[in-house]
């Protein structure tokens, strides 16, 4: 199954994904703690995606893309940016400086989920976010 | 974010609530702990409890809090936190910094045996 929602480019919104992800969540087999890893993950790449990628132009809007099943939440986040070289980046690796006040997202992403991957698409960027419940018992190709 | 003040003991307690998540969060905090730097209250804890999340902007908020506090020859310590935040704290390995406490008491209590 899949709902798409946009959001303006401002920090005010970022509690709407968390929404989504909490409220379908709550039907499908994850843990309390691994909807809380999505979410942090999901609301992580639309900061990116409305910081960076649209430049806090409210104008802008993010794309969120959730597609979920029994074994399966993936979440796709777009912005109006020009993304970055993601090929030459390794996000498993924690910054060097624990006190660093910035730098951390896609580390975060990356940890908390099963798989980030990026992808370009009509002059968007966008990131995509999978988790995976850890005792999930149905095929991972079955929807609805 | 808002942020309630009070004092018990000597320490300056901040019960923030809502979202910490960057824009306006962070001058809101911050001028909120250079004021108390200013009044020369440098025992700062920070009741995380009815916080519902922190992205990594958030994280940096207090991260500069902390070495704000450190810089004055303050505190900055943290109460309640909930297993959400700390699963953030533990990936990104910000557990090892930051004090955390579950009993106001004992909070207030490490800030005089220090």
């Amino acid at each position: 199954m899949r709902i798409e929602i946009s959001i303006p480019s401002s920090h005010m919104f970022l509690g709407v994904p968390d929404a989504v992800i909490q409220e379908i969540g709550s039907e499908l087999p994850f843990s309390q703690s691994e909807l809380d890893e999505l979410s942090t993950s999901v609301i992580e790449a639309c900061t990116n995606a409305i910081e960076h990628g649209n430049g806090l132009q409210e104008d802008l809007l993010a794309l969120i893309e959730f597609e979920f099943s029994v074994g399966r939440f993936e979440v796709t986040v777009w912005d109006h940016g020009q993304g970055f070289e993601f090929e030459q980046r390794d996000f498993t690796k924690m910054p060097p400086d624990l006190m660093r006040e910035r730098g951390r997202g896609l580390y975060m992403m990356s940890s908390f989920c099963d798989d980030i991957s990026f992808a370009r698409r009509d002059g968007l960027f966008g990131v995509k976010l999978t988790k995976i419940p850890r005792e999930a018992e149905a095929p991972d190709s079955a929807t609805g | 974010m808002k942020i309630k003040e009070r004092e018990e003991a000597g320490v300056a307690i901040l019960e923030l609530s809502g979202k910490i998540m960057g824009g306006p969060d962070s001058e809101k905090f911050s001028s909120t702990l250079k004021q108390l730097i200013h009044e020369e209250k440098t025992r700062v804890l920070i009741d995380l409890g009815k916080v519902t999340w922190v992205n990594s902007t958030g994280l940096g908020i207090l991260i500069s809090g902390y070495t704000t506090m450190k810089r004055n020859n303050g505190e900055m310590k943290l109460l309640n936190v909930s297993e959400r935040i700390e699963s953030i704290f533990m990936v990104t390995k910000l557990a090892s910094v930051f004090e955390s406490y579950k009993d106001e008491t004992e909070a207030i209590q490490s800030f005089v045996t220090d």
